[in-house]
């Protein structure tokens, strides 16, 4: 895919933020500061980012319980969730959402359901408010597999097809609902093919790789942008972390050695090594600023979380709630 | 509580049409009002209450869906957070038990989960199907299961002119509002406003004056008590009637003024005793502080699911007779 070196380190970016915020929450969640269950995107991130870089901000999107990429990627601002999550009122959900429950109306991020998959009938209501009030805007339902374990989610793709209402559902399929494998909770489990079941187009791409979920992305939104029907992208994506709870299942970010693994070719299923990997062979040129990005986001990051902390500290003056003693296990 | 005033010009007609006006209305003069429903353009579909819509305003106003109403409900709540006035008409109370994950989980607390920073202005109206053999399923009274939740409204119109001012309250308010029809309204024609104007939600109907008992009634039992205090009446007894309009929110203000008048109540529901109408105005009534000077009656259906047999059906509902026996001997 011919993809600029601009487009490719925005990319990049938007990525390693996600990643350095989760391992930021990793970091932090022992603290018992952050209370709450948490569903990284750790190993997930192309497909966040590779959907929502292609759309619009009055592309309006509903999300899930694993929603931290969802709404990074779409425009919601990095103070407002940290806040969210330390149960301040500045929080982008005023506290009462927590990390299952972000949201963003100005940038199109309209919440997160967190019962499966209420997000995607919600998601067809988005679309016909945007063949009704816009020539062009399309709404967009991510889901996850075991959302296909789920009869409403074959009532939304019916429904979607029948009313023709632009809606772009994108269903991360890790192959996992919390520690279930997709073929032990599916007699058929080819969840593109029950999309096209339906009469909704659909297609599978590769979810480590941005840059093809991306051109996909991109592909599919631009044609519903003309002829206002509903679609289906299944992005194939490896969960790299625990189901809930602050564990990763790869190492954290280090800018040299993931420079070098890429330059390697070692790169496994992590989407962000893919990502490098491919820049840096496209656009060599673009090597120093991978670095830059990889070394100064984290820092950012964990200054908006230090920030967060101290919010967290101060409030509690007052508050004066106990932290809770230190979990036995994140096990869901 | 209001007393009616207006010197407004009045039409005689029963509540299907006055229904049917008040949606006439709404769609002349919101364009962000639409209607949809399983069969809504079947002729004489929802008692008359939706005819000729599609004719007037065309399909994409008042469209037939197909048959999901957990998905349907969604797409409202989608169509409602966009900012549209999504209006949900649900042949039976029953049918909406299919809808409940959308109706508690995503309508009821959306805007909970964002902070209040979004609204869900959803109307949902929904029948129930009383008497002809209608049985189990189809002749529910299942508002008090709504009435729990924080967020929703809850809407018992008793007649045409009231149910008409309710829906435009309905149609105004920002939260999710459940309008639950019984069929016993349906036939009874009375004067409605030529000119139709919202009716406050939350604020009871002061229905007859009377010093002797306070008759708190809801949708067709506003009648059923209008016709057993004219029965007390020829035995001397002078009832308050108080029709509450909405059981959430609750005018328990109305109910209290009246019952330290009478220091006695009766309250008239169209559903099952338990957890029903009666418990929740004996919770405010006795959270006054205000003591009766007899027990409480609660006037119910029968504990017990709605036999089809029309000779079992006579004694599921109460009856105007025993009624006025039950009273009679308490205010002795
Ligand atoms: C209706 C419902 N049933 C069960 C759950 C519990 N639950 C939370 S997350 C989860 C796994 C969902 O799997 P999937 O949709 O594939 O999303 P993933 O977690 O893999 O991103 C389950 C079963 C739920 N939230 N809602
Ligand atoms: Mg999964």
């Amino acid at each position: 895919m011919d993809i600029t070196a601009e487009i490719g380190l925005d990319c990049l970016r938007q990525m390693v933020v996600i990643r350095a915020v989760e391992e930021a929450i990793c970091e932090e969640y022992p603290h018992r500061n952050i209370r709450g269950a948490v569903h990284l995107s750790i190993g997930e991130e192309a497909s966040a980012v590779g959907v929502l870089s292609t759309c619009r901000a009055d592309d309006k999107m509903v999300s899930t319980h694993r929603d931290h990429a969802h709404y990074l990627a779409k425009g919601g601002s990095l103070a407002g969730m940290v806040d969210e999550l330390y149960g301040l009122p500045t929080g982008c959900s005023g506290g009462h959402g927590g990390s299952m429950h972000l949201c963003a109306p100005d940038a199109g991020f309209m919440g997160a359901s967190a019962v499966l998959p209420g997000s995607m009938p919600v998601a067809v209501g988005l679309g016909f408010a945007a063949k009704r009030l816009s020539k062009d805007a399309i709404a967009i339902a991510f889901s996850g597999d075991g959302a296909a374990d789920e009869g409403v989610f074959y009532e939304a793709l019916n429904l979607a097809a029948i009313l023709a209402v632009p809606v772009l559902f994108v269903c991360e399929n890790n192959e996992l609902s919390t520690n279930t494998w997709l073929r032990d909770r599916q007699a058929q489990p080819d969840i593109a093919a029950k999309a096209a079941a339906f009469g909704v187009g659909s297609r599978r791409v590769a979810g480590h790789d941005v840059f093809a979920v991306r051109h996909a992305a991109a592909e599919m939104i631009a044609a519903m942008r003309i002829d206002r029907q509903p679609a289906l992208l299944e992005v194939k994506v490896a969960r790299l972390c625990a189901h809930v709870g602050p564990v990763s299942k790869v190492p954290a970010i280090d800018a040299e050695a993931m420079l070098d693994a890429s330059h390697r070719g070692d790169i496994g299923d992590d989407p962000i090594l893919h990502c490098l990997e491919q820049l840096i062979r496209k656009h060599p040129e673009s090597e120093a600023a991978c670095l830059d990005i990889l070394t100064d986001v984290p820092v950012t990051v964990r200054a908006e979380f230090r920030r967060g902390h101290e919010a967290f500290e101060a409030h509690n003056l007052v508050h004066q709630l106990v932290a809770p003693p230190p979990p036995k296990s994140y096990a869901v | 509580m209001t007393i009616t005033t207006d010197s407004t010009t009045h039409t005689n007609c029963d509540y299907a049409e006055a229904m049917r006006r008040a949606a006439s209305h709404a769609l002349a003069t919101d364009s962000r009002v639409f209607f949809f429903a399983e069969g809504i353009n079947d002729p004489g579909a929802y008692l008359g209450t939706v005819n000729g819509l599609a004719e007037a305003f065309g399909t994409d106003r008042c469209f037939d869906v197909p048959n999901c109403e957990d998905a349907l409900t969604g797409m409202g709540v989608g169509a409602a957070i966009s900012g549209l006035r999504p209006v949900f008409v649900s042949l039976r109370v029953d049918f909406l038990m299919l809808a409940m994950n959308q109706i508690v989980n995503h309508a009821a607390r959306w805007p909970s989960m964002t902070g209040y920073r979004s609204a869900v202005p959803l109307t949902i109206r929904a029948l129930i199907g009383k008497s002809w053999g209608q049985a189990a399923q189809h002749a529910g009274a299942l508002h008090s299961l709504f009435a729990n939740v924080p967020g929703l409204e809850v809407v018992l119109p008793s007649g045409a002119a009231e149910g008409a001012g309710l829906f435009l309250a309905a149609l105004e308010s920002l939260r999710t509002t459940l309008i639950i029809e019984e069929r016993g309204i349906f036939g009874v024609e009375e004067p409605v406003p030529d000119e139709l104007t919202p009716l406050p939600l939350g604020q009871a109907r002061h229905v007859r004056e009377g010093g002797d008992i306070t008759l708190v009634g809801v949708s067709s039992m506003v009648g059923f008590a209008k016709t057993v205090a004219g029965r007390l009446a020829e035995r001397g007894i002078s009832a308050d009637i108080l029709d509450l309009r909405t059981i959430r929110p609750l005018d328990s203000d109305a109910v209290c003024r009246s019952v330290q008048r009478t220091r006695r109540l009766a309250v008239f529901d169209i559903g099952w005793p338990c957890f029903g109408v009666a418990a929740e105005i004996s919770r405010h009534v006795l959270e006054a502080g205000l003591r009766l000077d007899a027990p409480l009656i609660s006037v119910n259906r029968r504990d017990e699911h709605t036999p089809s047999s029309c000779f079992l059906e006579r004694d599921h509902y109460p009856t105007v007779d025993e009624t006025v026996v039950r009273i009679e001997a308490l205010v002795k």
